[in-house]
């Protein structure tokens, strides 16, 4: 297959059994990229807006940018998109591994899935060939199990699979895709949408290398950015040796490491549970890398009970660790195994599980309710562990874990102890030290999130430069340039984490390259600008309400009681006006129609 | 005075310290001083280079007072006191 730049979609309806092949034009992904930004674009085409989220309608996107499979550094990624079980709002959530190469391996830039299958399926997808075939004897197990299956129904080593686990098949509102084992579409609940339409996993296996438009252009672009990673002191060797997991006492040491559920931001047991920690107790055993990627951040551990497996990153072992206020690293490892296993994503239900510990001690969960699971204290690794297969059968309390911090927290008149956004549980910073930080996540599209706009970038690692984390003075700015530039990344199927030693000069030389578009500065920013401002129309179409741009009471009102930043709060309202005023939006955070009609947005 | 120094990340998988106590001449010293001085512990020894040359270009190391990256303060002329503590990582990132 030659070079094209047009996006290539397999279309999948589950209630007719219906596979059909369509384009997007030129000028859509001229427009919008590819990945994120094309899988948002089909989106808001398929979309009104009040669909119910397990209804036929939702459509369930599996899309890769025009990196993805390439030889680009980190162009493995590829994301997953449909209305959000957790937030009723856009969903749109990136994974690593080898999936989405392969995927695009088959000839396919997106898989859109829509309706629903009577009795479980799953979708093969052989270069051109594409079918679906029974899951039956699939439904119910584990995400591991699953895979071994697959693949070998598959008769190929090069088969790569995407799945869920019991958390998605039970709803779970928090459930994520699981691919090649480790890797997880993990956030906002895409799993929960796949199960609901009884579609089980994807398998794919091609042949198909993509061709850039002009091949030793872009060959010799990429090499220059393999070269400029592997010298990055950060990805060269930090991220490496350690992982994401580097940062458990980076953050702590500023005092910014949420610890159970957002009552502090020191956690006193850092050490016990720490990257380094895992290092020297023996656990980690090597590194590894998702496809074309030099910097493999990955961690392959393995317990002294014989237990392997992949992880904790530093988002889940925070997550199943200091939020919980849990110390005691082979549970948060054993948890985060079973969090894999099961298909939950390890954020949500850490925090919904740190959430519902708060509402324990405060006496609003009753030991009765537990239905004689261990008692939802802080720190007890025996709960962190015990919950996560509870909360994916949605057995017992499990079933109101199920729901996420949200609605359980509702559900007993105490709103307030939910640390969400939007729905969405927030990750392992707290804002309070961190004011562009939380300005981004007061403003994510998708909920509370660290990877629609990182300042913990600039703000605390000094990447690109260092700014003051408790100064509000230009971070509407440097919010809205991350924002965009990171949909951008997104978009063309590249990891975030690149970004770390490339800059958007970078970016903007690869996508050329490949794409031939021969793009500005500008109008490469202005992508993502364009993407950005697509899903606040289309979170507008589903109902997201004026003032939805803000944190927890907590982070805005409680001052920081310890640490470096006691004393502090989120201070929103001497940043936010700024950012909409930047955005072009009303005040209620909504793009005004002349900031939609300078971005060619009809939505 | 004394400081307490701890070190981080590969700083301490490769010296197989967690940190250190100084005991230096006070009442204050600047953080340049305090790197020469940690920089001679065996592991540690990159950061004497830091102590010469400061940051550069690209990711910084990460040196915090009391919590705060000293790039926020005076660099490696922040003074430092009896009873703080210093806390060193090289340049990292995650997510
Ligand atoms: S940096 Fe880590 S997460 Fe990103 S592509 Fe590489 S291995 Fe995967």
């Amino acid at each position: 297959m030659g070079f094209t730049n047009k996006i290539r979609i397999l279309k999948v309806d589950l209630s007719s059994g219906q596979i059909s092949r369509e384009e997007l034009s030129e000028e859509v992904s001229k427009k919008f990229i590819g990945g994120r930004g094309a899988g948002t674009y089909l989106l808001n085409s398929l979309l009104k807006g009040d669909e119910d989220v397990f209804s036929e309608a939702n459509p369930l996107i599996f899309a890769t940018g025009p990196l993805t499979g390439t030889a680009a550094p980190t162009g493995g990624r590829y994301m997953v998109l449909c209305k959000s079980p957790l937030t009723g709002l856009v969903a749109c959530s990136n994974s690593g591994g080898h999936f989405g190469a392969e995927l695009k391996r088959t000839g396919t830039d997106i898989v859109c899935v829509v309706g629903k299958a009577q009795e479980p399926v799953y979708l093969y997808v052989d270069d051109d060939k594409a079918e679906l075939r029974s899951a039956s004897h699939l439904w119910g197990l584990d995400t591991h199990k699953t895979t071994a299956i697959l693949k070998e129904e598959a008769g190929a080593e090069s088969a790569k699979v995407a799945c869920i686990g019991p958390a998605g098949e039970n709803l779970v509102r928090y459930a994520c895709i699981i691919n090649d084992l480790h890797r997880a579409a993990g956030r906002s609940g895409v799993g929960a949408v796949m199960g609901s339409k009884k579609l089980k996993a994807i398998v794919v296996t091609g042949a198909t290398r993509p061709e850039p438009s002009d091949h030793d252009k872009f060959m010799e672009t990429v090499k220059a950015r393999v070269k400029t990673l592997q010298e990055n002191p950060v990805t060269g060797q930090g991220l490496p040796a350690l992982g994401t997991k580097v940062l458990d006492n980076i953050i702590n040491e500023h005092g910014a490491y949420p610890t159970r559920n957002f009552q502090t931001g020191v956690f006193e047991s850092t050490d016990e549970v720490c990257g380094e920690a895992l290092v020297e107790k023996g656990y980690l055993k090597k590194n590894r890398g998702c496809y074309a990627c030099p910097i493999k951040c990955a961690r392959v551990t393995e317990l002294p009970s014989g237990n392997k497996g992949e992880g904790p990153e530093y988002e889940s072992g925070w997550a199943l660790g200091a939020a919980a206020g849990v110390k005691d690293l082979i549970a948060i490892t054993e948890a985060n195994y079973q969090c894999n296993l099961m298909g939950l994503d390890t954020i949500s239900y850490g925090t919904t599980v740190a959430c519902a510990m708060e509402l324990f001690e405060k006496g609003l969960i009753k030991k009765d309710e537990l239905e004689g699971g261990p008692a939802l204290t802080f720190g007890s690794s025996e709960a962190i562990v015990f919950y996560a297969q509870k909360t994916a059968y949605r057995q017992g309390f499990g079933d109101k874990l199920a729901e996420g911090s949200l609605l359980l927290a509702k559900g007993y008149g105490a709103e307030e102890y939910s640390m969400s956004v939007k729905g969405q549980e927030l990750p392992a910073y707290d804002p309070r030290g961190v004011q562009g930080q939380g300005l981004s996540f007061a403003t994510s599209n998708r909920g509370g999130c660290h990877v629609r706009g990182y300042l913990i970038a600039p703000e605390i690692l000094g990447i690109p430069e260092k700014l003051d984390p408790q100064s509000t003075e230009g971070k509407a700015q440097w919010v809205k340039i991350f924002q965009d530039l990171t949909a951008v990344i997104d978009s063309m199927g590249m990891c975030l984490f690149s970004s770390f030693a490339l800059g958007a000069e970078d970016y903007l030389a690869i996508l050329n390259a490949f794409t031939g578009f021969d793009y500005s500065l500008d109008e490469m920013m202005e992508c993502g600008e364009r993407i950005w401002n697509l899903e606040r129309a289309l979170n507008r179409r589903f109902g997201m309400a004026p003032g939805a741009d803000t944190l927890p009471k907590r982070l805005l009102k409680e001052q920081m009681p310890e640490g470096p930043q006691k004393g502090h709060t989120v201070r929103l309202d001497e940043m936010l006006p700024e950012y909409y005023e930047l955005r072009g939006w009303d005040e209620n955070g909504f793009p005004k129609k002349e900031t939609l009609e300078r971005l060619g947005l009809d939505a | 005075m004394k400081v307490d120094v701890r070190v981080f990340g590969p700083l301490r998988l490769n010296s197989g310290k967690k940190g250190l106590t100084l005991e230096l001449a006070g009442p204050r010293v600047r953080l340049r001083e305090i790197l020469k001085e940690v920089a001679k512990v065996k592991g540690l020894e990159e950061l004497e280079g830091v102590a010469k040359r400061g940051f550069g270009d690209g990711a910084p190391f990460i040196i915090l007072v009391d919590g705060r990256n000293c790039l926020d303060l005076q660099g490696l002329d922040t003074e430092v006191g009896e009873g703080q503590k210093v806390s060193i990582f090289p340049p990292s990132a995650g997510g």
